[in-house]
């Protein structure tokens, strides 16, 4: 079920971290482990057609680099494989592409929709959603989580701020899903191509709808900015459109499934969170630190850089690693357990400085209407087969996770923690 | 540094014609000789969003019957020893762009020379030709989604994106443009 330890090789160089089975199929907990302790700023071999990069992998300078927009810029890239392509189609254009002033004229549009007050409204709908799915598979007497629930609940959220019709969803979650990660080993580079361009060309026609017929949603809003004359170009609204799906539907998909695994995994963990107590919001902080959808993000250093006695040279691309921060001894402690009630949790799995997730809250909100609709209805939560995980290099999770679930004793507590129910 | 090259009557007029052009910022023409044959080379920078297509259409209109340049290679500065231009790192643009292109074929079909305009205008581009490829020509994610919403505007048929993926040469391309167009297929085009 798990994946196996991927043995530290004597030549760190034959890891290949661009190589999207190697993710999926190995746990590199030890790798990581072993980088922290003796490279923390590791260079990672180039070949013939791809530049070597940086790699950071301790909890200190992952954090350091993200809060250094001023030297470590976004604007090129942030994904590992644009960047090693020599840069994103999409840089300068997109929210999470762009640093300075740019970057802040683009957030503060987006700001407002996804602050806590601006998703007051979906929040109902989301934990609305959340009860009926679980329901849904109680009923069925179990389901496939990963799918029924986890892969739902931020699809038709992020959905709605877009302004998406119902019966388009299911097709762009089939393109948003393999644009970056696919569920089969081998993935054609066609194949990630087509998905890609077939959402950027579905969101440059919903575009055009939405300058003939404006309505309530990110879309209309972005296509307002540009009539305003903040001047966001075309290209800008369609690449923002395009991050707010990718970001907003598999990140979350992969931390809800992600956290629900671990749940079964740790039967204690599962008692105290349905016991009450811990409260659902130290749940969500260790799902996002245990789960680290986003496996890395990338950044380009703007001048030379040192740290830990080595040099970033200005141009070199350098990697932030969240599943090696998050795991890191050094800021956490027993960072391998799996603890609902850890605290303080200073993980790195929602980015941190001026690109913090935009839709931190949203996540949070997604996440916890399918914890709290977990512990008020379910009583049971078990495999049935084995899960499968996405590969990637980029993002990391599980996209399959076939569960029986039993329904909650009667009379369970729902917002009252109980105090210490089970010794 | 070697001295400017002594300058020809034809080049110095076509300097001064696409100079009059409110959108260029500064421009230089040389004429070599290759393989027996004189070949006239534009080098400009623009302020604008002009196009080698633009340039060429606009002299054409503002200037008929001069002589018209083999190729207009838009820069983003010309390169400059002092007053004189740096032909070498000229040629350097020149041959770079060559190296991407394929032999000149002509657009032959109507959709053909749709699309030659097209990509020249997404590719800002000069003389594209129907065996050129639109990856080489620097093509990407988002100028495949303008050709295709062009194409849907102007065309009246959305082409998948993989059909653009797979037909990355114009005059494949072109064919299936046609093909996706007329579901009987069959249909040829009539010039």
């Amino acid at each position: 079920m798990s994946r196996p330890m991927l043995p530290v090789p004597d030549d760190l160089g034959e890891v290949d971290l661009t190589d999207r089975v190697l993710h999926s199929t190995y746990d590199l907990g030890e790798f990581w482990q072993h980088l922290r302790a003796t490279e923390p700023v590791y260079r990672h071999p180039g070949t013939a057609t791809r530049p070597g990069f940086w790699v950071l992998s301790a909890h200190r300078d992952v954090s350091a680099a993200y809060r250094d927009h001023r030297r470590f810029t976004s604007d090129r890239g942030n994904v590992l494989d644009a960047l090693c392509a020599g840069g994103d189609s999409a840089s300068g254009q997109m929210l999470s592409l762009t640093d300075g002033k740019r970057h802040r004229d683009i957030r503060r549009i987006l700001t407002q929709t996804f602050s806590l007050k601006g998703l007051d409204a979906l929040g109902v709908r989301i934990r609305t959603a959340a009860r009926q799915l679980v329901e849904q598979a109680l009923n069925k007497g179990g389901c496939d989580f990963a799918l029924d629930v986890a892969k739902e609940i931020p699809l038709q959220a992020i959905c709605d701020l877009l302004g998406i019709p119902y019966e388009e969803r299911q097709r762009i979650f089939a393109l948003t899903s393999s644009m970056v990660a696919s569920e089969e080993p081998e993935q054609p580079v066609a194949e990630a191509w087509q998905a890609k361009n077939e959402v950027l060309f579905y969101f440059s026609a919903l575009a055009d709808d939405r300058r003939a017929d404006p309505r309530d949603d990110i879309v209309t809003l972005l296509v307002d900015a540009a009539r305003e004359g903040s001047s966001l170009t075309e290209d800008e609204i369609i690449f923002n459109c395009y991050s707010l799906i990718l970001g907003g539907g598999e990140t979350t998909r992969m931390a809800i499934s992600g956290g629900v695994l671990a749940l079964i995994e740790n039967p204690d963990q599962w008692v105290a969170f349905v016991n009450g107590d811990v409260p659902v919001s130290s749940v969500v902080e260790e799902v996002l630190r245990w789960t680290s959808p986003s496996m890395h993000l990338g950044r380009t250093a703007i001048e030379d850089v040192e740290i830990g006695g080595r040099t970033i040279h200005a141009g070199d691309i350098t990697t932030l690693w969240n599943v090696s921060a998050n795991r890191d001894e050094a800021a956490f402690d027993h960072p391998h357990q799996f603890d609902v009630s850890r605290n303080p949790n200073q993980h790195t799995a929602l980015g941190m400085g001026s690109h913090f997730c935009l839709g931190s809250h949203l996540a949070r909100l997604e996440i916890s209407a399918v914890l709290e609709s977990l512990r008020d209805l379910v009583g049971t939560i078990g495999l049935t087969g084995p899960t499968r995980r996405i590969y990637s290099n980029f993002l990391g999770g599980i996209c399959s996770l076939p569960v029986a679930l039993t329904p909650a004793p009667r009379g369970r507590t729902t917002t009252v923690p109980a105090p210490s129910a089970i010794g | 540094m070697r001295p400017d090259r002594e300058r020809h009557p034809t080049t110095t007029l076509l300097e001064r014609a696409v100079r009059g052009h409110p959108g260029v910022t500064d421009a230089v023409a040389e004429l070599v000789d290759e393989q027996g044959s004189s070949l006239t080379f534009v080098y400009l920078s623009t302020h604008d969003d002009l196009t080698s297509r633009r340039i060429r259409s606009w002299l054409h209109v503002e200037h008929p019957g001069r002589p018209v340049p083999d190729e207009i290679h838009v820069v983003p500065e010309i390169p400059r020893h002092g007053d004189c231009p740096d032909w070498s790192a000229l040629r350097r643009v020149r041959d770079d762009a060559a190296r991407l292109r394929a032999p000149y074929v002509a657009a032959d079909t109507d959709t053909e020379r749709y699309l030659v305009e097209l990509w020249e205008d997404m590719l800002e581009l000069d003389r594209v030709g129907a065996g050129d490829d639109f990856f080489s020509l620097g093509g990407h994610s988002m100028l495949a989604v303008r050709i295709r919403r062009a194409i849907q505007r102007d065309r009246g048929v959305v082409v998948p994106a993989e059909l653009l993926f797979i037909n990355s040469v114009l005059a494949d391309q072109a064919r299936a443009v046609d093909e996706v167009g007329s579901p009987a297929g069959a249909e040829p085009i009539s010039s």
